[in-house]
């Protein structure tokens, strides 16, 4: 089966790109190995930086000069970071991103954390409009969304914060089966009427609260019953995340799929590449486990596999390698040199990754591989806790590779 | 100011064992722990109910005592053991003569040792080396030290026992005629130094035993031997696999509830590094390629953690010099020996004779009290062993099935009426919340860890990255302090870490990503972390 | 299980519990612990101790959404399907041996056919099977047919077959045999068209995935041994209608039964992937008639998910330039085999289902498109709409003349 280009890897990157590929007429496969990273995604992207006031330019030039940011240039980042969001708004996904620099959002201990881009409802704050009264709701016995750990984490920022926890009948007959009261199963009771009487008992526990926040449980397929119960509320609210799954990032990932469907994308789920054919220096075909009687060839190829996590990189005892293609890697030392005791601290790992050239082409026995690019998580260089770019490199390298490859091919019609 | 018959040091196993004996012989016991119960090496071994069969060959008389005491937990202790049954395999490369000495050597001691056809072997244990050449079936069986220990300090609570863990013995008191009387403790709670009173103190510090002699006057030789271990995420051998050739490292198969382990090293480092042991890269390559060799599929076997322990192991107390080292117990009268009244060490032993050592610890300090009182531990079943097979009826949930496999009876303490309660904390292993908020409430849990040792949350396959949070969300709760819950959330991760990064390969590493993604990527913890290392935050309620 | 065969995938879980946020049944039955806990945690914790989780294993599909949506490649429905199998938790009962039996209960009423269908109808019979089997009164059970695909093939077909240059083997499946005919005759127009001769296979059983999923497992080893025999004998590639039996005979038969299939797996293939490979490759050439226009909804059922092959059904009915082909989200319709026909499980089956429901009456097409004779009888007892196998729907839409010609057949 041929097509324009192949997306091996169906995250934010491999999606991203794909719609942008779509978008401008090309025939694009995705091949996804299982659900990505998305599905624990806090519902917002960063870009880079601790803080709020820095601006993404200076950021920038603090980063190490191996970070993939840098093969795109200060100029194409800008643009991307706009480009972003107008993808983000085809797809109906509505996000908060300032081009020039990062907002709060809140993080699951009532942290605020800096971030480039958040979906609209979930909890996105400039230094200047934090609220100072908050109220803190969640259900009763979630336990993956701790109020008294929000509120006490907002209180450190001198937010003055109280918790609640309420519950309504059809959370309660979930109940039957404890064991799995997690977010994405209270997000599928919370709908309709549910979510009217879920509003009417926060609402019952208000004080002179200015703001209310809450779990981000609503709305697995679309953001309906997010908006649905901000409505209903008798104060302004927003969303923050929980632990795993995340249900506005399970959305993020289904929104952006069917926006790549509905462009004519073929989005294959469940199947895993297990090999690349590689002929004078370019990707010719892949194979799949589900389809291996089968191969499948393009013009283009696409790594956006992610890291360690999705198995776009893997490591054993001797060696880090790329799976599929054992495509030339980046990394330093032995095991031993790969993990920091710290659990916290700089950890050499998660910066290990693919070799690219400046256009993000692939190497391979020190070859470039003329049609293949890698993006995302799995560029080597990238460290996605520290810079921090969660979600940004993703997005911004899958789009970056879309436009080298639009660009090339009308160049070449030219 | 309470005065005490009695002041145990020290919360591993022979202080507990000490502390229920003296209990159940109607003393009035305080047991002192600088941490928590368990975090010596009590908690840091491999948890084999040993026949006796390893050491038959080398020494009779302990491997004696070890058939006598392995026979004795599986009645009073049922809900600690599991009684596998153990394989002593000759390996091609192994001499099938040794197999000869080996059972004799066993039967002398009273181990009911048999040769079995090699076929009968695989039969028995499909995981077993199938190029095995001999096999010799012991009565081996699993023990969980943990469960042991925090069960023997329960039943000594309920038996009037006053249990304080978190407070470290800085110095003894001496009264004018140099008798000890008592000692000055630490409180790692709220860090103040506090006064205990007792008419005898008994030294029960493990490896950390020496130094407490050495602040009352006495010297005590201990020679620290590091041993390390691997632990498998799942169960690959029901029975315990053992080499049939001389002790040497790595030669021990273990199953332990849900996961296996492979053990030990053994490596003499000095005292003080013996806050701080750590599983070397070399030895996780040894202890990896020798597991192999036992059971080839291990080699396909993710690797969940490594850790060291240090064995307190003593030099005989004629040979100050430390030359002859015995792994039998030695009881220490130090009025007679040095002069110093009032002071007992027990120590050297083993986890499997823990309850002899208590028996000869506490008929000393009885001779001492002048009460006749006969020691009736090795007959009284451990709270939550009585009645444990009807017990087992009334488990009809899995969490319940799982709890009474760590709690035994003692599961008719854990609330399930309700759905808060049967809601699941840690899904690897099966830990409800109303499992944690009994660790917490009956078992003295004050941090993740001390939950994770009284009820195996966060010891499964994630290592946390499920149930950290809720269980900080739990002792939070229990607590009212959300702050410090999330110190202790962010230093339980760190915990985790130190046992993973040494062997993190395949999927730990994914595993390892994962976590790290949700911790600090999507939560930010590291905001939290404080550099202490090996102390975790301690959270009680404030009184 | 062999030891080769032995699957270790429960090891790779990291417990990330995307698959219980993608399973059909927890999302409906509070009672269902879900996927990661009944498969991989549940797995850890049976080296153990056998019985655990075992009450829940029957809240199963085996619909495989989990092990699609697993990042870590764990076989989770497998898992579950094994333990199921193992724990003898679900002992079959005269229901289950009705229900499961598909081939011998077919070949019991073809004969009598014309008395059975009306009385399967009546209420007084649905009334009964629900009161003493335990079969809910709302389900219809699927007509059978006058004459079994079999003999209509030795009676009409046998010869004609033969003259073919180039020959290809087919298995059936009960449903085309028993019930449905005309999709067996539909895929030997499309295939005589392109110059194939349609052979069955020596012996031809069930495939064996009701016995599996109520518990049979000595039955359906039986039957996949006869089945895999008739394959190798047949030496190359053997065709298919339904998804359901291909992925049995691909998949479930080494993972779940632990029989090794290897070398002839990749030989098992669907009769769609395999026309519209040598459509993909030049080899035939396909032609349709004119004023074939109709707007077709295509269901993903759970299996041609798992398999990935309905990327090949949806690229062929987009040839068909009358077609006005609408991808459904893919999602389960809740019948899942013999499931929803239980009593019991008829409440969970529909609640499942609700959401392709709605998607199918939004779409308002012509027909529904599913490989899936299961997904079939659901979806149109419950939506009213006509459901076809894309193989009807390109023996219909096709000219068969002109595609003879093209593919230079006289």
């Amino acid at each position: 089966m041929r097509y324009d280009t192949i997306i091996i890897g169906g995250g934010l990157s491999g999606l991203c790109c794909g719609i942008a590929l779509a978008e401008s007429g090309k025939k694009c496969l995705i091949i996804s190995q299982g659900q990505s990273t998305l599905n624990f995604s806090s519902g917002s992207l960063e870009f880079a930086g601790n803080d709020t006031e820095t601006s993404f330019e200076t950021l920038l030039a603090q980063l190490p000069e191996n970070h993939p940011y840098h093969k795109i240039g200060e100029q194409a980042l800008f643009m991307l970071r706009a480009q972003a969001a107008g993808l983000f708004e085809r797809a109906g996904i509505e996000m908060h991103a300032d081009i020039r620099h990062n907002h709060w959002r809140v993080t699951p201990m009532g942290l605020l954390k800096a971030t480039w881009m958040s979906m609209d409802e979930m909890a996105h704050f400039e230094e200047e409009n934090l609220p100072k009264k908050v109220l803190v709701a969640g259900i009763k016995g979630f336990l993956d969304f701790n109020v008294d750990f929000v509120a006490s984490g907002l209180a450190s920022k001198g937010i003055q914060a109280r918790s609640c926890e309420v519950s309504v009948a059809e959370i309660e007959q979930l109940r039957e089966n404890a064991s799995e009261f997690r977010s994405a199963n209270l997000a599928r009771v919370l709908e309709g009427y549910a979510i009217d009487r879920l509003a009417e008992a926060i609402n019952a526990q208000l004080k002179d609260e200015e703001y209310i926040l809450l779990p981000a449980i609503f709305g697995l397929e679309n953001a309906t019953p997010a908006y649905r119960i901000l409505s209903k509320l008798d104060r302004p609210a927003a969303f923050v995340p929980t632990m795993s799954p995340s249900v506005p990032g399970i959305r993020l990932q289904q929104l952006l799929k069917k926006r790549f469907q509905a462009l004519g994308g073929t989005f294959i789920s469940g199947d895993s590449v297990i090999s690349a054919e590689v002929q004078n220096g370019k990707v010719m075909s892949v194979t799949s486990e589900r389809h291996s009687d089968s191969k499948f060839s393009a013009d283009k190829f696409i790594f956006a596999c992610g890291s360690f996590f999705s198995t776009g990189l893997r490591a054993s005892k001797e060696r880090i390698y790329e799976p599929i293609a054992n495509l030339d890697m980046e990394y330093k030392g032995e095991h031993g040199d790969w993990f920091n005791p710290n659990i916290y601290g700089e950890q050499p790992y998660m910066s290990f990754g693919v070799k690219t050239d400046n256009q993000f082409h692939v190497y391979l026995k020190d070859e470039v591989l003329k049609n293949a690019y890698a993006t995302g998580q799995m560029l080597a260089g990238n460290s996605p806790l520290k810079t921090p770019c969660m979600g940004g490199i993703s997005a911004i390298s899958g789009l970056h590779v879309a436009n080298l490859i639009i660009n090339e091919q009308e160049d070449e019609r030219q | 100011m309470k005065h005490y018959d009695v002041i145990i040091i020290g919360g591993g196993i022979t202080g507990a064992g000490c502390a229920r004996d003296c209990a159940l012989r109607g003393l009035k016991v305080l047991l002192l722990e600088r941490f928590d119960l368990t975090n010596g090496a009590t908690g840091r071994n491999h948890g084999l109910l040993h026949s006796g069969a390893r050491y038959a060959v080398t020494d009779a008389e302990a491997a004696a005592e070890c058939i006598r005491e392995n026979m004795t937990l599986r009645k009073i202790a049922a809900h600690c053991v599991e009684e596998t049954e153990g394989l002593f395999i000759t390996l091609p490369e192994d001499d099938l003569n040794y197999q000869k000495k080996f059972i004799e050597s066993c039967r002398n001691a009273g181990i009911n040792a048999e040769a079995i056809d090699p076929k009968d072997a695989i039969r028995m244990e499909p995981s077993v080396n199938p190029s095995l050449i001999g096999a010799v079936k012991v009565p081996d069986g699993a023990v969980d030290p943990f469960r042991l220990t925090i069960y023997n300090a329960y039943d000594a609570q309920l038996h009037g026992a006053e249990v304080l863990t978190y407070h470290e013995v800085t110095s003894f008191i001496k009264d004018d005629s140099g008798r000890i009387v008592g000692v000055k403790a630490l409180s790692h709670i709220d860090k103040k130094e506090k006064e205990f009173y007792a008419t005898i103190t008994v030294n029960a510090g493990g490896i950390w035993g020496s130094l407490l002699a050495k602040k009352a006057g006495a010297t005590v030789n201990m020679f620290p031997a590091k041993g390390a271990l691997l632990i498998f995420g799942h169960r690959v051998n029901n029975v315990v696999i053992n080499r049939c050739r001389k002790p040497a490292d790595a030669d021990i198969l273990v199953p332990g509830d849900t996961i296996c382990l492979i053990g030990t090293t053994s490596t003499r480092i000095p005292i003080e590094e013996c806050d701080h042991v750590r599983v070397t890269p070399e030895e996780a390559d040894l202890l990896y390629n020798e597991s192999i060799k036992l059971a080839p599929s291990l080699a396909q076997t993710r690797i969940l953690r490594g850790y060291a322990g240090v064995r307190p192991l003593v030099a005989s107390d004629d040979d100050p010099s430390g030359r002859s080292i015995s792994r039998g117990i030695v009881c220490l009268d130090h009025e007679t020996r040095d002069g110093i009244p009032g002071l007992i060490t027990i120590t050297g032993g083993k986890l499997m004779t823990y309850r002899l050592m208590a028996e000869m610890a506490t008929d000393m300090v009885c001779q001492k009290l002048g009460n006749t009182q006969k020691c009736t531990t090795a007959t009284t079943p451990l709270v939550g062993s009585e009645s444990i097979k009807d017990s087992a009826k009334k488990a009809d949930r899995s969490s319940q099935k799982a709890a009474w496999g760590r709690h035994g009876s003692n599961i008719s303490q854990i609330a399930h009426d309700n759905a808060f309660d049967n809601a699941l904390a840690c899904e690897c292993e099966v830990v409800s919340v109303g499992e944690v908020n009994y660790s917490i409430d009956k078992l003295g849990a004050k941090n993740i860890v001390n939950v994770r040792r009284r009820t195996r949350l966060g010891m499964g396959t994630c290592q946390g990255e499920v149930c950290a949070c809720r269980a900080a969300g739990l002792i939070a709760k229990a607590n009212g302090c959300a702050d410090k819950a999330k110190e202790d959330l962010a230093s339980f991760l760190q915990e985790r870490w130190k046992g993973m990064y040494p062997v993190t390969w395949g999927n730990t590493v994914r595993e390892a990503q994962f976590t790290s993604y949700i911790y600090q990527g999507l939560c930010g913890v590291d905001a939290y972390y404080k550099n202490n290392q090996d102390e975790h935050p301690v959270l009680e309620k404030e009184k | 299980m062999s030891k080769k065969m032995k699957d270790n995938s429960f090891q790779e879980c990291i417990k990330c519990t995307v698959c219980t946020a993608y399973c059909p049944m927890a999302a409906v039955n509070p009672c269902y612990i879900g996927p990661k806990q009944a498969g991989p945690d549940g797995e850890r914790y049976r080296l153990k101790d056998k019985k655990f989780y075992d009450y829940a294993l029957k809240y199963c599909l085996n619909c495989k959404r989990c092990e699609v949506a697993c990042p870590s490649g764990v076989k989770i429905g497998d898992i579950i399907a094994r333990a199921k199998l193992a724990s003898g938790e679900c002992k079959p009962g005269l229901r289950e041996m009705i229900l499961a039996n598909t081939d011998i209960m077919g070949s019991l009423a073809v004969p009598f056919s014309p008395i059975i269908n009306p009385v399967l109808k009546w209420d007084i019979s649905k009334k009964m099977m629900d009161g003493v089997l335990g079969i809910d009164h709302h389900r219809e059970f699927p007509t059978y047919a006058k004459e079994t695909f079999e003999s209509w093939y030795k009676r009409k077909a046998a010869k004609t077959q033969k003259k073919f240059d180039k020959k290809i083997y087919y298995f059936h499946g009960c449903y085309a045999n028993y019930n449905y005919p005309k999709l067996s005759q539909d895929l030997i127009k499309v295939l005589n068209a392109c110059g194939y001769g349609v052979q069955l296979l020596d012996k031809e059983k069930c495939c064996g995935v009701a016995l599996i999923s109520n518990g049979m497992q000595k039955q359906a080893t039986r039957q996949a041994k006869t089945n895999l025999r008739s394959i190798r004998k047949a030496g190359s590639v053997v065709l298919t209608t339904s998804s359901t039996c291909t992925m049995t005979m691909r998949d479930e038969y080494p993972h779940i039964l632990g029989l090794d299939n290897s070398d002839v797996r990749d030989k098992i293939q669907m009769a769609l992937k395999f026309i519209f490979e040598k459509v993909d490759a030049g080899e035939i050439k396909l032609a349709f008639k004119k004023d074939y226009q109709k707007k077709i909804a295509y269901h993903t059922a759970c299996h041609m998910e798992r398999l990935g092959w309905w990327i090949y059904s949806t690229q062929l009915l987009k040839m068909i330039p009358g077609v006005q082909l609408e991808i459904l989200e893919s999602s389960c319709c809740g019948i899942a085999g013999t499931f929803g026909f239980k009593k019991e499980n008829y409440e969970f089956s529909q609640s499942i289902g609700s959401k392709l429901f709605d998607n199918i009456r939004y779409a308002n097409p012509d027909y529904v498109a599913t490989e899936c004779e299961t997904c079939k009888w659901q979806i149109e007892m419950s939506t009213g709409f006509q459901v076809m196998n894309p193989i009807c729907i390109l023996a219909d839409a096709l000219d068969v003349e002109e595609t003879q010609r093209l593919n230079q057949i006289r």
